[in-house]
This record gives structure tokens, C-alpha cells and sequence, in this order.
């Protein structure tokens, strides 16, 4: 069992993490300098849904365990798999964009390949040691993430300039409601509070704590947006590739300090890591529950070396970021529908179970 | 089992521990770190010869002696390429150390170069990592190797902290902002249009005679060829406005016409220098660097005085004219005017600090106000901008009304002048001078420069709800049709240490 606050912390890293790399400019190219606005917009959605999942799921059983229960071990092999291939996208995305970035900002004279074995290595070692280690570390750093956070919106305020943010509305409602949807993957990884169903007390426990990440990260995006956009004026936010980088970059009070990256980096890094090591270990796990097997631990060679490989796929950063908007469009209706439809079958299944006179069976 | 687990603990902190014991990549005495890079046309290609100049480690850390100063903590190598990197790549087969760029602080470019367009530079900082997105872009009339070649540290150890030092004072004095991530921001948004400070050199009395007509406050976008070419009349803004009215409003177009090579101090009164001139501090004779035993500075002459209210009786500089020194005859004043990334002309000091007023970019300064009192011998005071100024643009009136805020400590006046009686009468003639100077040269300035430096079209976007619609009026908008006018609040909040009783 893991405590309600670690899998906050847990659910925030995962849902955030993503906009300290590529994925503000998603957000950018879609809406403009109301990328903000649109990351209110994706939010209500999200809790929308959220909540739609919370009124018809009964239960602590995760997608996976529900679909072996309902319609025996073929339908359990392909839900799982179905998260498991989600996972994996994710999953593949950060293992070639982290690195890469590395290159780019720290390690110039390095090969791309010896990053990521080293990257590998290091999520290898944080899934070996298990969940509960990984959201315990996970805990106690995000209060220092937390700070360095502050600390940086904060020493951006120099900068900020309210022009910047304006037209309002930037490239239109349209395209913040229609394109809108394309980033609501930013919230895909609210799919992990059903993953991890089993490790929560009960049902409440596992809504709060979904609600608090799901407003925190929600938070974090929009002031994340809302900064980038008052620093950088669109058109050319859209250009940079990492948006928050680019912030910690531009900070530089006279003489008494610049160079705030370094900082950031070491934030960066740790907070990526960690988000490595969750899903490494939750690719395992599913794969685990999927086809009932004893031992995770075996398997974080294989799926680790399967992330690699898909990860080295796109040929250039380029071709990476090109696949991310479709990667997020694969990714999103299932990580959200998932939940919903399990809703129905836990729903449909529990009551049948109440009917039986089951009383033993928790809902 | 747990002796294997304490023996794979034990190797992974041993091989940690190798980790620990250098820099990753190059270790610092490898390393040669650029402080400056000056680009400038080669003229039989289109390549360019780029001055890498380079910190001299050896001689800026002296031990317990401390390092030295001048001319021998830096290096310059020059050599002919297509790009900044391609320079550094060249330039690293040269000089045994590896070139790094993280601590440049300096791009400068020739005259030539920025009237090319800069397109191409601020696109290789923009991608580099090592490049800061706050380093400094600056233009150098003389010549971007020649400004270089001359800079040379008297009171600095490091020299990427005199660069700094230099240009981070651009709110203090009469040079833009000059960061290359606004630069490209206009560039990229085409929201607005940038000005550059001015990197001279101390000319001497050889370098007068090339350099002719000087650079004057008159007005010439298309201006005269570097090296002293003709004295372009046409668009001269200096031009009648002097020191009466009230709050100003400048609705005529440019008065045209005075075109003084030397500064355009209009008979009238005008402003001298209010206008765009792209004739430069001068030509680039060879021997202006020189170290010359005269220690004169020939070009100082050829700044004309201003005789507007708005620092009164001050030359109006560009770089290059102003300092008597003989080590370093680098110095920087003065403003480079673009469209885009293409350079049109040159404002000088005085106008570069009206531009900061007018953009809210002043910290302060000490300013001189005429005075009707005392005619002949200006007051001077510290005046820090209260406020940001305020811009109301009606586009349907195609008007634009602008307020600014100033307060000052007075600092220093004539002997036989009690201001302290004639305070309330002082503030709002300052007010009245400053409004009218203010006006004067915005206006002047709108009509005559195809240039955005005051943000207009920016400060337009709070009327538009979508990019779409404001893309649509940057477009159509002509703001030569639009009425300029200033006020100015002019507070005098102290008078120093002393306060005289009524004589």
C-alpha cells in the first residue's frame, strides 16, 4: 500500500514532467499566446471526464484485472496489452527526447547513444527497487522541484511582459477548442491512479488523490503557459523546442546571477528520472498482472531494451517531434475511454455481485 | 547474496568516483573563451572576416599579484568565413586552445553587415547553446575589427565584464538596450523594429579627414557610404520646434530640409540632431586606432550641440566622438536604427536617451533643462522616470497620445538662480521643453524612418482579439498619418542638500 499524498506527488510528476520538455510547444502551435487558455479549456475537459469515470467505476480493481474478471483471459490479454502498448508510446517518446535534450544543453561532445544507455540504466535501477521506493523519493523531492519552481516563475517576473499575451484570444477559439483536444494527452497519465487502483486503501482515496493531481498539474501547466507566452512573443515561441528551457536560459539578474539552468537541469533531470522509473516499473506491472506472473523484477531488462529500440526508431529530432502530435492523438481517447468503459463493465459487475449476496467483495 | 549485493554497490561507487575527477569534454586550461566576435564585410567576396577576440588567461589571473589590465588580456585573431562558426572552426586549427562561446558578451558588426541585414547572425544565436540569448549586438561605424582592435580594458581584469559593465549601463546613458533576443523577437514577431548602441572609435585628427561630414543629427536613412561618403540632405528632421509651446503637438510632417553635415542645430531652435543620420561618426582611416600621441579627438567637434530643452547646451554623440582618452579608444553612444535586420540610419546619444524615456527603458540620469532664467547655462538634474509612460493610440482619430513621468533631484545650477523660489514656474517650463522635445523627435522620427522603434504596432494589440485581425491592421497601418502628442509630468522632488532663502 502507498500513501494518498505519495501517489499525489507520484500523479503530479507524471502529468507535469511532460511540460518541462516538448510539450508546451504543442500547446503553442495550437492556440498561439492563448496556449494558457487552452490549458484551462483541457483541464475542464479532463475533470469532466475525470468525474464521468468516478461516478460509474465501483471498485480497486485497475482496467486490466476488471477485463480478466468480465470477459475471462483473452479480453484481460488485450486490455492489457492495449495499456501496455500506451505506456510504451509515452514511454518511448521521453526515453529518445530526454536524452537528446541532454545532448543538446549539457553533454554536447557525447554520443546520443551512451546517454541513453546511462539514462536506461539509471530508470532500470529505480523500477528494480520497486514502487513504494519510487514514490517515497518521489515525495520527498517534490518540495525541492516545488521550490526550484517558484524560484523560477518568480525570477522571470523581469521579463514578463503582459504584451506579449496579447490578442487574448490568440490564433482564435477555434483553434483553441478544436485543436484543444490534441493536448489533452497532456492529462493522459491520470490512466497511472487506475493502474495503481490496487495500491490504494479504497476508491476515495484514489478519487482525492486524483483530484489534487489533476488540479495541481493543471496549475502548473498554466502557469508554465502563461509565463512562456509573456516572455516569448508568438510567433517565435512556437520555435523553441523546449520551451522551458529556453525560460530558464533567458534569466540573468546583472551580475548577481545567471545561468539558472543549471539549476533547472538538476530538477529537470531528477523529476525525469523518476518518471522513467514509474513507468518502467508500471509497464512491468501490467505485463505482470496481465499474464499473472509471480515476478516483475525479470522483466524490466526486456522492456527497458523494447523502449531503447522503439525509442531509436525516429532517425532525428526532428522526425521525433513530428511523431508527437500523432503519438498524442493514438494515446489520449484510449488512456481516457479505457477507465469510462470499464466504469460500465465494474458497475455492471459489482452490481451483479451485490445481487449474489457477495458482501465480501469491496465496492 | 548480500556480499553480492555490497560488492555491486562497491563497484558502482568506485566507478562513480572516476567520474568525480575531471570536467566533462575539455578541461578549462584547453579552453580559449571567446569574450567578443566582430564581423565585417570582405569586399571582393561575400564571405566575411570575423574577429574572433579572446580572454587571455595568463594574464588575467596573476596569482596574488592579481591579473593585468589593458590591451594584453585579450587576443584578436581574424580570419575569412561564411558564419560565426565556421570562424571558430577555422580559427581553432590556429590557436592551440579550443574556442568556446559560453562567455561571449559581444557581437558586433560593421556598418556593411547590418546594412546587409543581420538575419543570418541572429538566427546562429538563436540556435546556439552557447551563445547567451542576452548577449549584446552592437554596430560599429568604424568598422566591427577596428572597434575591437581598439578596445582595450583600463580598469577591467576580465574582459567579458567590461563588456558587460559597458553596455549594461544602457540605462544610465544615451545607448539602446541592444540585447540580441529582442532583436530577434522584432525580427521574428515583425511586431516592431530595433535599435542597436553604436560601437566607435576615437578618431584622431587623420581620421577627421576621412570621415567629412561627421554624423551629425541630420537625418538620412539611405545614407552616406561608409568611410566618408556624401552628406545626404534629404530627410533631415531637425528642423523648427525650439524651445516654445506648450505640451507638445507635432502633427506636421518632417521639416525637411536643413540637412546639416554638421549636426543640423536648426536656426530656429530645433533640436540638433533629432533626426536619422546614416552618415556616421566617420570613415574608417586606419590610423584613427592608432595610438596617437595627440590626445585629441578630432571627431568630437563634428557632434553638434543641442540646443532644445531636453539636455541643453549637451553634445549630441555618437559613437566615437566623445571621449578624450589614450588607451582605450573604444567607447559607445549612440544608436543604429533598423527595419527588420536591415540597418537605415543612426540617431545620436541624446535621442538614444529621449528613445529610453519614451520606451520607459531610463533608470536615470543627469539631465540638462533650459531654463528662461538663467538662458545661457543649463540646470541640471538626476532624473529618474517615475512611471512607465503611458501610450493611448486611437486608430480611428489616428492619434498618439503619450505621458511621461518624470521626477528629479536637482544637482546643479547657476550660482546667481534661486530655483528653490522659482520651483513651481521651473517644473512646468521643464515640462514644457521636454513635451515639445519629446514630440518633436517622435514625430519627426515616425514621419521620416520607416522604423517601428516606439512599439506602436505592438501597443495596438490590446485592441485585437485575434492574431488574425491584428496581423490584418500591422498590415494596413501607416502611423505617418498619425498626430503625435507628448505630455510630460515633471516633478522636482528634491534640492539636494541645500535650500537657499529668497535673496
Amino acid at each position: 500500500m502507498l500513501q494518498r499524498k505519495e501517489m499525489t506527488a507520484l500523479l503530479i510528476n507524471l502529468i507535469s514532467v511532460k511540460m518541462l520538455l516538448t510539450f508546451p510547444r504543442i500547446f503553442i502551435i495550437n492556440a498561439g499566446n492563448a496556449a494558457w487558455i487552452q490549458a484551462i479549456y483541457n483541464t475542464a475537459v479532463v475533470f469532466l471526464i475525470f468525474f464521468l469515470t468516478v461516478k460509474l467505476y465501483r471498485g480497486r480493481k485497475n482496467v486490466i484485472e476488471l477485463a480478466g474478471m468480465r470477459g475471462g483471459k483473452g479480453l484481460k490479454i488485450l486490455v492489457g496489452m492495449i495499456v501496455f502498448v500506451i505506456l510504451l508510446i509515452n514511454f518511448s517518446s521521453i526515453v529518445r527526447i530526454f536524452p537528446e535534450s541532454v545532448k543538446s544543453v549539457l553533454l554536447q561532445d557525447f554520443k546520443i547513444e551512451v546517454i541513453v544507455i546511462a539514462f536506461v540504466i539509471a530508470i532500470a535501477i529505480g523500477a528494480y527497487i520497486g514502487i513504494q521506493s519510487i514514490a517515497k523519493i518521489n515525495y520527498l523531492f517534490m518540495p525541492v522541484a516545488g521550490a526550484v519552481f517558484i524560484a523560477f516563475m518568480l525570477l522571470l517576473i523581469p521579463y514578463y511582459r503582459l504584451c506579449n499575451i496579447m490578442p487574448l484570444m490568440g490564433q482564435g477559439y477555434k483553434a483553441i477548442l478544436g485543436k484543444g483536444f490534441n493536448t489533452l494527452s497532456l492529462f493522459s497519465d491520470i490512466i497511472f491512479l487506475n493502474i495503481f487502483l490496487p495500491y490504494y486503501e479504497n476508491a476515495g482515496e484514489a478519487k482525492q488523490s486524483g483530484i489534487k493531481a489533476l488540479a495541481i498539474s493543471a496549475i502548473i501547466a498554466v502557469i508554465i503557459l502563461s509565463g512562456y507566452c509573456l516572455v516569448y512573443p508568438y510567433p517565435s515561441s512556437k520555435e523553441f523546442i523546449i520551451p522551458v528551457y529556453q525560460l530558464a536560459r533567458i534569466i540573468h539578474l546583472s551580475s548577481f546571477f545567471s545561468r539558472f539552468e543549471a539549476l533547472f537541469q538538476f530538477a529537470w533531470s531528477i523529476l525525469i528520472l523518476l518518471y522513467s522509473s514509474v513507468y518502467v516499473y508500471a509497464m512491468c506491472y501490467v505485463w505482470q498482472i496481465t499474464f499473472n506472473l509471480k515476478f516483475y523484477k525479470p522483466l524490466i531488462f526486456p522492456i527497458v531494451l523494447i523502449s531503447s529500440v522503439v525509442a531509436m526508431i525516429p532517425s532525428s529530432m526532428l522526425d521525433l517531434i513530428s511523431t508527437e502530435e500523432i503519438k498524442s492523438m493514438i494515446v489520449y481517447p484510449t488512456a481516457f475511454l479505457l477507465p469510462v468503459i470499464f466504469g460500465i463493465v465494474s458497475r455492471k459487475y459489482y452490481g451483479e455481485q451485490m445481487r449474489k449476496g457477495d458482501k465480501n467483495e469491496e465496492i | 547474496m548480500k556480499k553480492f549485493k555490497a560488492l555491486v554497490v562497491i563497484a558502482i561507487i568506485v566507478i562513480l568516483s572516476f567520474c568525480l575527477t575531471g570536467c566533462v569534454g575539455k578541461e578549462p586550461n584547453e579552453i580559449a573563451y571567446i569574450v567578443a566576435i566582430g564581423i565585417d564585410m570582405m569586399d571582393e567576396y561575400d564571405d566575411y572576416e570575423i574577429t574572433i577576440q579572446y580572454a587571455n588567461p595568463t594574464e588575467i589571473s596573476g596569482g596574488e599579484e592579481g591579473g593585468k589590465a589593458g590591451s594584453s588580456i585579450i587576443e584578436n585573431i581574424s580570419v575569412q568565413a561564411p558564419n560565426i562558426y565556421a570562424a571558430i572552426g577555422l580559427a581553432n586549427r590556429i590557436v592551440s586552445k579550443t574556442f568556446y562561446l559560453s562567455h561571449t558578451r559581444i557581437i558586433v558588426v560593421s556598418r556593411e553587415v547590418a546594412q546587409k541585414g543581420l538575419q543570418d547572425i541572429t538566427e546562429t544565436f538563436i540556435r546556439s547553446d552557447d551563445l547567451r540569448p542576452d548577449i549584446y549586438l552592437a554596430v560599429s561605424l568604424d568598422g566591427a575589427n577596428k572597434y575591437l582592435d581598439s578596445v582595450k580594458p583600463a580598469m577591467e581584469v576580465n574582459p567579458a565584464k567590461y563588456y558587460q559593465l559597458i553596455y549594461d549601463k544602457n540605462s544610465f546613458m544615451g545607448i539602446p538596450v541592444g540585447s540580441a533576443k529582442d532583436f530577434f523577437f522584432g525580427i521574428e514577431t515583425e511586431n516592431f523594429d530595433s535599435l542597436l548602441p553604436v560601437a566607435g572609435v576615437i578618431g584622431n585628427g587623420t581620421d577627421n579627414k576621412s570621415s567629412g561630414e561627421g554624423n551629425g543629427g541630420g537625418s538620412s536613412q539611405e545614407g552616406g557610404a561608409p568611410g566618408g561618403g556624401e552628406s545626404s540632405e534629404e530627410g533631415d528632421i531637425s528642423g523648427s520646434g525650439g524651445l516654445s509651446g506648450g505640451n507638445s503637438s507635432s502633427e506636421g510632417g518632417a521639416s525637411g530640409g536643413e540637412g546639416s553635415s554638421n549636426g543640423g542645430a536648426s536656426e530656429e531652435g530645433g533640436m540638433s540632431g533629432a533626426g536619422v543620420s546614416e552618415k556616421g561618426s566617420g570613415g574608417s582611416s586606419d590610423s584613427s586606432s592608432d595610438e596617437s600621441s595627440s590626445d585629441e579627438n578630432s571627431k568630437q567637434k563634428e557632434a553638434p550641440e543641442n540646443e532644445q530643452g531636453f539636455e541643453y547646451k549637451m553634445k549630441d554623440y555618437i559613437g566615437g566622438q566623445a571621449a578624450i582618452e589614450l588607451k582605450n579608444k573604444s567607447e559607445s553612444m549612440g544608436s543604429a536604427i533598423f527595419n527588420s535586420d536591415k540597418m537605415i540610419g543612426t540617431i545620436g546619444s541624446i535621442e538614444s536617451q529621449m528613445f529610453k524615456l519614451l520606451m520607459g527603458d531610463y533608470n536615470y540620469s543627469y539631465i540638462t533643462v533650459f531654463s528662461e532664467q538663467t538662458p545661457n547655462e543649463p540646470v541640471t538634474v538626476k532624473t529618474i522616470q517615475g512611471k512607465t509612460p503611458k501610450y493611448d493610440i486611437d486608430i480611428k482619430k489616428k492619434s498618439i497620445d503619450v505621458k511621461l513621468f518624470l521626477e528629479g533631484d536637482v544637482s546643479s545650477l547657476p550660482a546667481d538662480y534661486n530655483i528653490e523660489n522659482d520651483i513651481a514656474n521651473f517644473e512646468d517650463n521643464a515640462s514644457k521643453y521636454l513635451a515639445e522635445g519629446f514630440a518633436k523627435f517622435m514625430s519627426d522620427f515616425i514621419k521620416t524612418c520607416d522604423s517601428d522603434i516606439f512599439r506602436l504596432k505592438e501597443r495596438c494589440k490590446y485592441k485585437f482579439l485575434t492574431n488574425d485581425k491584428y496581423n490584418e491592421f500591422k498590415e494596413s497601418v501607416n502611423f505617418k498619418e498619425y498626430s503625435v502628442n507628448v505630455n510630460v509630468d515633471f516633478k522636482i522632488r528634491r534640492t539636494g542638500l541645500v535650500m537657499r532663502e529668497e535673496k
